[in-house]
């Protein structure tokens, strides 16, 4: 743990004194919305772009799943149109604890079938190299892995085969992610009540999410709160309504923080 | 040409010891298979087995096995490719069995005809199995010739099949046992005393199909009619084959000159304007067996280096070298059309995308297995379970009827998990509800989105008939989204004691 540490504070300390991230200028709006976000949450949504290299995702449980791969794939949008694959890689004994990708459900978050590439292998061991030959061959946007144990090792591989590639990597964890791993990004994703459906305020409306960037090489770490508009097929951020979403939320990091 | 002796464990009887192999049939125990030893002391096929052991007391005997007898052959045949790509089994008569092979244009690869029948039997030799062979223009004629002359390795010179035939006895015509002896009553032994017959009395002279089968078989012999060969593979147009000096016997040498030879493959696939869709490599074991490593892609590929690479996935260790293979091939046996790819021009980097995502997906299915890569295909069905399935990779896409408004979960428990639900209305939403021993409260929920059964498909049990489902979606206190539905209508689908029940089907985003 020590270690791991040391090795984040210089990198820290670099990109704060000199190297800002480069696309953080590209958003005009950003200053303006920052000074109306409630504390700890942050406005940019550039850092969500995908980039290339590999990025983790820590979820709690079984909801916290499809969470994670939710917001995988809206931020697929982010980066633009683009009609290259989109691979998600799972142990089979995976699949029967967690449920196998619905294309219908993948559908809403603009990815349509004829873009996915589905890879159910026996092992883990099997899993992280289809990740890697799918990098590697360079034909997908964003390759998703389900897997739990990867190695330093492994993750450095996934990482190099992702920047080589120019593709998005994404390895999904169950549980609390404070592993040793290579990740560029690693993030705590967790599913947020949604605001009400505008029509029914009985019903759930668009998904929401709260993510955490907890460790990260190129920037700061902060917290994102956003929602998915499976209409606009639009990323924004979450916009908090009196008393509900955003308010409450962002009130309840500020006291944890 | 039979197996026994070959099989593992067991070696052949010697030479002046009479051996037979008996069968069990409707008749009792029949004698089937005879070595020399016991052909001399004059037992015959089809001999009862008492009989048989009547007139040789001191006869060993093993029960046939014809299955085993023709796997053998049929293994035989495979390695037989390394002559021709053309090799057929002859099985129509027991004891009788060959193989037939279609030399035309590869004889000068082995310096001549006679070279050729040369290096068969030598190398049949060598693999323990002492065989005949004859070389003539049509299969009926080396047959014959096979099997009735005396000499060593006979061959029929080209367009003389009449003269070489003429000498030969009748039942080199490949004759039933009835058409054999009505041709000896009217005292015609030999091919040639058919030759002045007019063929119309020959055939009429004996009532019964044997009439047309003796001209049938003496125009086959003579080729007035094809016959045409069913080979044990499809002969493929494009192969590369390479013969080594010593057997090989590691696997990595094997493979090492195998890729030299893919090389070769695809210089031929290229000139030719074709891609391989299945790629083999056989290897020629020296004792009389085949062992072949397959490799499909899912598109037609000419690169030496995608096609290495997808044996490579394979494993080269699954080629069973044994005592080691004295000769390789690498073949094609199925391609297709494939255009030159430019790949420089904006035009063309869609289709060279593609071609490297198929080349992805070849690699991972080499691997891990056809079932395991696939692209989902949306099927018309109101059952969310039955509504997706994985394409192989290779399958042409179908038109997907999804409708983007529909809202559904992004992961799908299949099957679905049975959840205690607390509703406050019977037909209501569930307010409370327990999964994986986890209880949570409903914050919010939408629905009920009725499915009927599709009582059109016969139902998966008989005594449980599909019900109705209603979906919900549910919110939780805490954010998770859920897709649970109740099977069964109260008061109306709960015959037979069955209540309805809750399930969780599914994980939104």
């Amino acid at each position: 743990m020590r270690t791991k540490s040391e090795l984040v504070v210089p990198l820290r300390l670099v990109t704060q004194t000199g190297l800002t991230p480069a696309s953080a200028g590209v958003r005009t709006a950003a200053p303006e919305r920052a000074a109306q976000a409630g504390p700890g949450a942050e406005r940019d949504l550039s850092v969500l772009e995908p980039l290339a290299g590999l990025e983790e995702a820590a979820v709690a449980g079984s909801g916290g799943v499809a969470a994670g791969l939710g917001l995988w794939l809206a931020r697929l949008s982010l980066k633009g149109v683009s009609q290259r694959l989109v691979a998600v890689v799972s142990p089979r004994a995976w699949l029967s604890e967690r449920g196998r990708l619905f294309a219908r459900g993948a559908l809403r978050f603009g990815v349509p079938p004829e873009r996915l590439l589905v890879v159910r292998t026996r092992t883990e061991a099997d899993a992280l190299w289809a990740l890697e030959e799918i990098l590697r061959a360079g034909a997908a946007d964003l390759a998703i892995g389900a897997v739990e144990g990867a190695s330093l090792t492994q993750t450095r591989r996934l990482d190099m085969a992702a920047r080589e590639a120019g593709s998005a990597a994404g390895l999904i964890r169950v549980g609390s992610g404070e592993g040793l791993s290579a990740a560029r990004r690693r993030w705590r994703v967790t599913a947020l009540p949604s605001a009400a459906d505008p029509w029914d305020p009985r019903a759930p409306g668009s998904p929401r999410w709260r993510a955490e960037l907890v460790r990260r090489r190129d920037g700061p770490p902060g917290c994102w709160e956003v929602e998915w508009n499976h209409e606009t097929h639009r990323l924004h951020l979450a916009e908090g309504l009196a008393g509900d979403g955003l308010g409450q939320t962002a009130r309840q990091v500020a006291a944890a923080g | 040409m039979t197996a026994w002796g070959k099989r593992p464990g067991r070696s052949p009887p010697p030479d002046d010891q009479p051996f037979a192999l008996v069968e069990r049939t409707a008749r009792g125990l029949v004698v089937s298979g005879l070595n020399d030893a016991a052909r001399r002391l004059g037992l015959s096929f089809g001999q009862a087995h008492a009989d048989a052991c009547a007139i040789a007391p001191m006869l060993e005997s093993a029960p046939a096995e014809p299955e085993k007898d023709q796997a053998a052959l049929r293994r035989l045949a495979l390695w037989a490719e390394r002559w021709t790509p053309m090799a057929a089994v002859d099985d129509g008569r027991p004891e009788q069995e060959g193989l037939f092979l279609d030399v035309t244009g590869a004889a000068h690869l082995w310096g001549g005809e006679a070279g050729l029948l040369k290096d068969i039997r030598a190398r049949l030799l060598k693999a323990g199995i002492v065989a005949r062979a004859a070389m003539a223009d049509t299969p009926g004629a080396a047959w014959a010739l096979a099997r009735y002359t005396a000499r060593e390795d006979p061959i029929a010179p080209v367009g003389e099949t009449r003269a070489a035939l003429a000498g030969l006895p009748v039942e080199g015509l490949r004759l039933s046992a009835k058409a054999v002896s009505l041709l000896h009553r009217f005292g015609l032994r030999r091919i040639g005393d058919l030759y002045p017959l007019p063929r119309a009395g020959l055939a009429r002279r004996f009532r019964g199909p044997e009439g047309l089968e003796v001209v049938g078989q003496l125009d086959r012999a003579l080729g007035l009619v094809d016959e045409a060969l069913k080979g044990e593979q499809r002969p493929s147009a494009y192969r590369a084959w390479q013969a080594f000096a010593e057997p090989v016997t590691v696997v990595e040498a094997a493979a090492l000159r195998a890729e030299a030879l893919v090389g070769d493959l695809c210089a031929a696939l290229e000139r030719d304007g074709q891609g391989a869709r299945r790629v083999l490599v056989t290897g020629f074991r020296v004792d009389g067996r085949a062992t072949v490593l397959e490799a499909a892609l899912g598109a037609p590929s000419r690169s030496p280096k995608h096609i290495l690479r997808l044996l490579k996935e394979k494993g080269w260790e699954r080629l069973d070298l044994g005592f080691g293979v004295d000769a390789l091939m690498v073949s094609a046996p199925v391609a297709e059309p494939l255009s030159a790819v430019q790949t420089d021009s904006e035009a063309t980097r869609a289709e060279a995308d593609a071609a490297a995502r198929a080349a992805l997906v070849d690699r991972l299915a080499a691997r891990l297995g056809e079932q395991a890569v696939g692209r989902p295909v949306l099927r018309d069905s109101w059952l969310p379970e039955r509504s997706e399935g994985l394409a192989p990779p290779g399958a042409p896409g179908a038109p997907a009827a999804a409708d983007a408004d529909e809202d559904r979960p992004l992961l799908l428990l299949d099957p679905p998990e049975p959840i205690e639900a607390t509703a406050e209305l019977p037909e209501g939403a569930p307010a409370r509800f327990v999964w994986r021993r986890v209880s949570r409260r409903v914050k919010r929920f939408t629905g009920p989105e009725r499915l009927s059964p599709e009582w059109w498909r016969p139902p998966a049990r008989e005594d449980r008939p599909p019900r109705t489902r209603d979906y919900y979606k549910l919110e939780d206190e805490d954010g998770g989204r859920w897709w649970v539905f109740r099977e069964g209508l109260y008061g109306r689908e709960d015959e037979g004691g069955r209540q309805p029940t809750w399930w969780m089907h599914g994980v939104f985003a």
